[in-house]
């Protein structure tokens, strides 16, 4: 059908109205990309008939100024679809660059227009590609109740495809569907980019329900895997992140409370800022193990430092901010630190497994820390 | 790859199967990586994938044959390239370029750098100069994967000049990998695919011979040479350039390396598992080299070697025939390099001009040279067509002739 002269326009009302008035100043309309991966469209008042669609509709790298005389079209496939001509290019647009859109409304005559336009997609601040960039605990060894893991990506990531995107694979790569706890609520960092996965505790302790019927999710001395799979989108939405693995080899349960009598600690020499670096008796949950653990001075205040952890989390450095000053310092432990079973210094998650009900005897079940003084060597 | 209409795209897709040769190894396309070109006789496009550590052999023997040869120039041929691919000249890096045997077109392998990733394309420049992505899907193809291929994960080691510790330059070189050199150059020869690169992760110059059509059937064979300016037996460095020629009454490959020895090695001694120790026959002078090229002058067959680093060597064929091999124990011991007087050994070539540096070149038609040149002045890259006996343009010289009162007086 051909244009509606604008009179007619007018009495079907302002909507129309408008809409008339825009096609009527250009003819045609050019639907820009907004992102990336989106392709062109020319919306045309009549069919092309036999013409070429690039008659129509062209693209070329580079600013308006400059195009488009000489210059070759970027390289793409064009679709013909009633009145819409759309141009797919053979490749992602890049983001920042300056790009400029011929297209023509009528060719080979006067009557039509040929707009020139330019666009560019700018980067959004959150292109950085999506993938996993960590899974904890990281070691290759991982006991049998171990209770949680993070999942670290790249950027934030849309929420809600957990169970879409998670598995859990034996050694044969049968999947466990009721491995992870499935919460309505999944377990995200402020930012979307820490993923938090809890086995299901069920599963764990002993005795309960799902663990007799199902048995537990992992076994000791089997291979498996956590595997993301391909495909799983960013927040914006502009690019899915590539499949990840982490494998382990499951090792017995851990089924002592952690004990920080048996962490080794090296103090540093006295006037340097070399680090306090402790050893663990086994590995700690990595997001609790960054701040339960305190160093402090004489007055009790906090020293400022920064904590990392190595060694598949079984080691923790503190690194002071300024000189050792003071020869003794204390090490304040929060009691509700976790061990990768979900253990905390007072009890163990899974009571049943506690054989000793001597090894506790000793402990001030009220105290939510343990400390330790660390003398420091002399400089 | 942008978002597609997804019934085209299924259509592709079936095309593409239905097509492609029997005993494919793939049905689907997954080329990460285009770099070495190489074309069969009768227009087989051979392309190298370091990146999957494959050689895909696609079908262009449609093409249409080229009655008449002409020459053909492009200036800033990169920037042309980069508009068609939709990026600016800085996400472009070319990798290798080859001259389809039938219809003279030329076919150039690049990576196009993208907002996250490279993406492998090979443009078509015509006879008439224009240019054209080559839509690998609607090719048939077969895929080799190859055997004993490098990991992705060993890069260099970097070092200085001397005993100069490295430089931030040197240093960046600790970070390719060495499967970039997994792939160097590959010779179309009687119905089979010979390659040089390296194989494994920390050794191994090789050459694999693949039958064409691939049959999934491989042979590797290590390379030792004496590498006579450095004085060492080489086992790592691959051969870098290559072209088969019947020297000594039997179908040989002439080889180059970095710095720039030659060497020769019969097809017959490309056996699986062989240890080939190679014979050297020259050391035409340090550089590295880029492409050797076989063409015919004046009836004579030659060799035309282009270097990053030096003008290109031009070497007639019958002049390795006897020719003298030559072994540590002759030759006084120590590194070499241009100036010494012994430099350069058993040269049986000539150092020819060149006006710029070539990136890529390649035989277009019985006469001609097609390169990808770097202008000296401009550092404009451009396409230039030249004639193989003089590969060169005038524009950057002047001369005698270049006088105006020359051609008076000379009318006198």
């Amino acid at each position: 059908m051909r244009l509606l002269p604008l009179k007619n326009c007018w009495v079907t009302g302002v909507t129309i109205a408008l809409y008339c008035s825009l096609v009527f100043a250009n003819d045609s309309r050019v639907i820009l990309p907004e992102s990336a991966n989106d392709n062109l469209e020319l919306l045309l008042q009549h069919d092309i008939g036999d013409e070429l669609p690039s008659n129509y509709l062209e693209v070329f790298v580079g600013e308006q100024t400059n195009c488009c005389s000489g210059k070759s079209a970027v390289a793409g496939r064009y679709f013909v679809e009633n009145r819409k001509v759309t141009f797919e290019p053979a490749f992602e647009f890049i983001l920042g660059q300056s790009y400029t859109v011929v297209s023509r409304s009528v060719v080979g005559s006067n009557h039509g227009t040929t707009q020139v336009q330019e666009f560019s997609i700018e980067p959004s601040e959150k292109t950085v590609r999506p993938s996993v960039v960590g899974i904890y605990p990281s070691g290759d060894t991982l006991p049998e109740n171990t209770l949680r893991f993070y999942i670290h990506f790249s950027t934030p990531m849309r929420p809600h495809l957990t169970t879409k995107f998670i598995r859990l694979l034996d050694a044969e790569g049968r999947s466990d569907t009721a491995a992870f706890m499935n919460f309505k609520q999944e377990l995200w960092s402020k930012d979307r980019k820490r993923l938090t996965l809890l086995m299901d505790p069920g599963r764990i302790k002993r005795g309960v329900a799902q663990n007799m019927r199902l048995g537990p999710a992992l076994v000791e001395g089997n291979r498996f895997s956590i595997v993301v799979k391909e495909g799983w989108p960013s927040a914006n939405g502009d690019s899915k992140a590539s499949r990840f693995e982490k494998r382990f080899l499951v090792s017995e349960r851990l089924s002592t409370l952690p004990q920080i009598d048996h962490w080794q600690i090296s103090v540093p020499h006295v006037l340097t800022q070399d680090p306090i670096i402790i050893d663990f008796d086994r590995p700690f949950d990595r997001v609790l193990a960054q701040h339960a653990i305190n160093i402090i001075d004489q007055n009790g205040k906090p020293i400022q430092g920064t904590v990392s952890l190595q060694k598949n989390e079984e080691k923790w450095i503190f690194m002071p901010q300024e000189t050792w000053l003071d020869t003794t310092v204390q090490l304040v432990v929060d009691t509700r630190l976790e061990d990768v079973a979900g253990n905390n210094l007072k009890e163990l998650l899974d009571k049943a497994l506690l054989i000793n009900p001597e090894e506790t005897k000793n402990q001030d079940l009220d105290a939510t820390t343990q400390r330790r003084w660390l003398k420091l060597r002399s400089g | 790859m942008a978002r597609r209409n997804n019934m085209i795209s299924l259509i592709v897709v079936l095309a593409g199967g239905m097509f492609s040769m029997s005993g494919a190894y793939a049905s689907e396309l997954d080329i990460e990586f285009a770099g070495a070109l190489e074309f069969s006789d009768t227009g087989t496009l051979f392309v190298g994938d370091n990146y999957n550590g494959s050689i895909y052999a696609f079908d262009l023997e449609a093409e249409t044959k080229s009655e008449k040869v002409v020459p053909v120039n492009i200036g800033d041929i990169d920037v042309k390239i980069s508009d068609v691919l939709g990026v600016a000249p800085s996400a472009l890096s070319i990798n290798d370029m080859a001259v389809h045997p039938l219809s003279a077109e030329v076919f150039i392998s690049v990576s196009r750098i993208g907002n996250f990733e490279s993406a492998p394309a090979i443009v078509k420049v015509a006879q008439d100069a224009t240019i054209e992505l080559v839509d690998l899907n609607s090719l048939g193809f077969q895929k080799q994967e190859l055997a004993s291929y490098p990991n992705q994960d060993t890069t260099f080691r970097p070092r200085g000049l001397g005993k100069s510790p490295p430089m931030v330059r040197d240093i960046a070189k600790g970070n390719i990998k060495l499967s970039s050199l997994a792939i160097m150059d590959m010779e179309f020869y009687k119905g089979e695919l010979f390659v040089s690169g390296v194989a494994f992760d920390n050794f191994l110059s090789t050459l694999r011979r693949l039958p064409y059509p691939f049959s999934g059937e491989q042979t590797l064979a290590s390379v030792e040479m004496y590498h006579i300016s450095h004085d060492q037996f080489e086992t790592r460095a691959p051969v870098r350039a290559m072209s088969i020629q019947e020297i000594d009454g039997k179908p040989q490959l002439v080889a180059a390396y970095t710095c720039s020895p030659i060497v020769l090695i019969g097809l017959d001694e490309i056996v699986d598992g062989a240890k080939i120790k190679a014979r050297t026959l020259m050391d035409y002078g340090n550089g590295q080299p880029i492409d050797m090229v076989s063409y015919s002058m004046n009836g004579e067959e030659m060799l035309f070697l282009t270097s990053n680093s030096r003008s290109p060597h031009v070497i007639p064929v019958s002049s390795l025939n006897n020719a003298k091999v030559y072994t540590p124990e002759e030759l006084p011991r120590g590194g070499k390099s241009d100036m010494m007087p012994i430099m350069p050994v058993g040269d049986t070539g000539k150092t020819v001009m060149f006006d710029g540096m070539s990136m890529q070149i390649a035989p277009l038609g019985d006469s001609l040279f097609v390169s990808l040149t770097r202008d000296m002045y401009t550092g404009s890259l451009n396409m230039d067509s030249n004639y193989n006996g003089f590969p060169n343009r005038l524009h950057n010289l002047t001369a005698e002739f270049d006088f105006p009162q020359y051609w008076t007086d000379k009318a006198k």
